[in-house]
């Protein structure tokens, strides 16, 4: 019980750190945001979009969006870890791996999060969706984020520690 | 000291039977009792450690031992295999071969239990640049798992004259001020063991004052610290044994008592060439 209740305390610890890392530095919300933004516009011109394809089209659209944007900031919460020798500081603590994992997994969780929170909105206006469509689309973009965010902290953790960045 | 141990019997969720009484609690630190031990026991322990990177040798057959409440200075050229050993025995490196022990406990097998016992102060702080002083201290306090952390992250932050830089983030903080603040953070969980990479770096008069008696309060508290410096004075006058590296091998080991300054000027000229 109290070995859990450290886990969590730890994982929180983490979470808090990246957050407020985050939240100071901006680069990787940003950086996620725009691009995102950027993704649903250009298609939006370029696809010569009309009632009958905007159905079959749009959700490709909406994903490129979210795994690009996700990718761009899955590579930076580890490479900010990475550079200067602070993931060793990580490593130093007596911390259990599945805590750095966890929280790192959390904290990527909640940064595609926002991005999609900023973005879905803007596509329902793009692609001429009903608003009600965002409450359908909530339960596939969190279960979609959840998957994303699993496999993309594990691969950028090891994209990182074989510096082929 | 029986070498021939069977570390398959040693139970891997306590330290050894002799540092009970230091008041190791792994799973919550009590930073504020380190009581001495019964005796001089080992706390560091190498035999025939060996590490190579990328089949380039570094280590080459280290055997060390570091007596509870000693105080070791690590002395070599540039490359000569200081700071790998001490990224071993900070568990940020694994030993290619041999064995390390810390308070008995296998470093390879034991290595979550081994990081409560080491503080570490390296060239690299370790530290958050966008998080404030005390922030980072919090951080750790929570990732050591100490009790009271706030309370002891600013009694250090005092203690190493950093009160009024509080809530300034590193970034803003001047190389010393940052070598202070790591030199907090290393000693925050009350470490057994510090391990302390050319501590002095980046400080002035004052600063060396102080990590001088940093040094002087841990080992009164029966800690241990086992440093690696350029400076032969200092290594003599804060240290109780003095091992010499060159080319991943101890060249000498001899107690600071038996030598004079000139006398290791002269055999760390003959042997650092």
């Amino acid at each position: 019980m109290r070995d859990t209740a450290i886990f969590w305390q730890q994982v929180w610890a983490i979470l808090w750190k990246d957050i407020r890392y985050e939240l100071r530095s901006t680069q990787t919300w940003l950086s996620m945001g725009m691009f995102a933004l950027l993704v649903l516009v250009i298609f939006n011109f370029t696809f010569d979009l009309r009632v009958n394809n905007v159905k079959a089209v749009a959700p490709g659209v909406l994903w490129i969006a979210f795994i690009f944007a996700s990718l761009l900031g899955l590579g930076r919460t580890i490479a900010a870890e990475r550079e200067r020798s602070i993931l060793d500081r990580l490593l130093l603590t007596p911390v259990d791996r599945k805590v750095i994992y966890l929280a790192k997994l959390v904290g990527n969780m909640l940064c595609i999060g926002v991005v999609e929170i900023v973005a879905l909105p803007i596509f329902v206006l793009l692609f001429n969706f009903d608003i009600a469509i965002i409450g359908d689309l909530i339960p596939i973009v969190l279960l979609g984020t959840v998957g994303l965010a699993s496999i993309g902290t594990l691969f950028s953790v090891m994209a990182a520690a074989t510096r082929a960045r | 000291m029986n070498v021939q141990r069977d570390v398959g019997e040693r139970s891997k969720e306590q330290p050894d039977e002799k540092y009970k009484d230091t008041d190791l609690d792994t799973a919550s630190t009590n930073v504020h009792v380190v009581s001495t031990p019964i005796a001089q026991s080992p706390i560091v322990e190498i035999q025939n450690l060996k590490k190579s990177y990328a089949f380039k040798p570094i280590l080459r057959g280290i055997d060390l031992t570091l007596l509870q409440g000693q105080r070791m200075a690590v002395l070599g050229s540039n490359g000569a295999g200081k700071t790998t050993l001490l990224r071993i025995l900070a568990c940020l490196d694994k030993p290619t071969s041999g064995t390390v022990r810390i308070a008995g406990l296998d470093l390879t097998h034991n290595p979550q239990h081994v990081r409560q016992l080491t503080g570490l102060v390296a060239h690299q702080p370790y530290l958050y640049e966008e998080l404030t002083a005390l922030e980072n201290l919090l951080f750790f306090g929570r990732m050591y798992n100490v009790t009271k952390a706030r309370e002891r992250a600013i009694d250090l932050l005092q203690r190493v004259g950093l009160e009024r830089r509080i809530q300034e983030r590193v970034s803003a903080l001047s190389r010393g001020q940052v070598q202070r603040l790591a030199w907090a953070r290393a000693l925050l969980h009350d470490p057994h063991l510090l391990l302390l990479d050319e501590p002095e770096t980046g400080l002035d008069h004052n600063g060396n004052t102080l990590i001088d008696a940093l040094f002087a309060e841990h080992t009164h508290r029966g800690g241990s610290v086992l440093f690696t410096t350029h400076q032969l004075e200092r290594a003599l006058l804060m240290s109780e044994q003095i091992v010499l590296l060159s080319g991943g091998r101890i060249a000498l080991q001899r107690a600071s008592a038996d030598l004079t300054l000139d006398e290791l000027r002269r055999i760390y000229s003959e042997v650092v060439k």
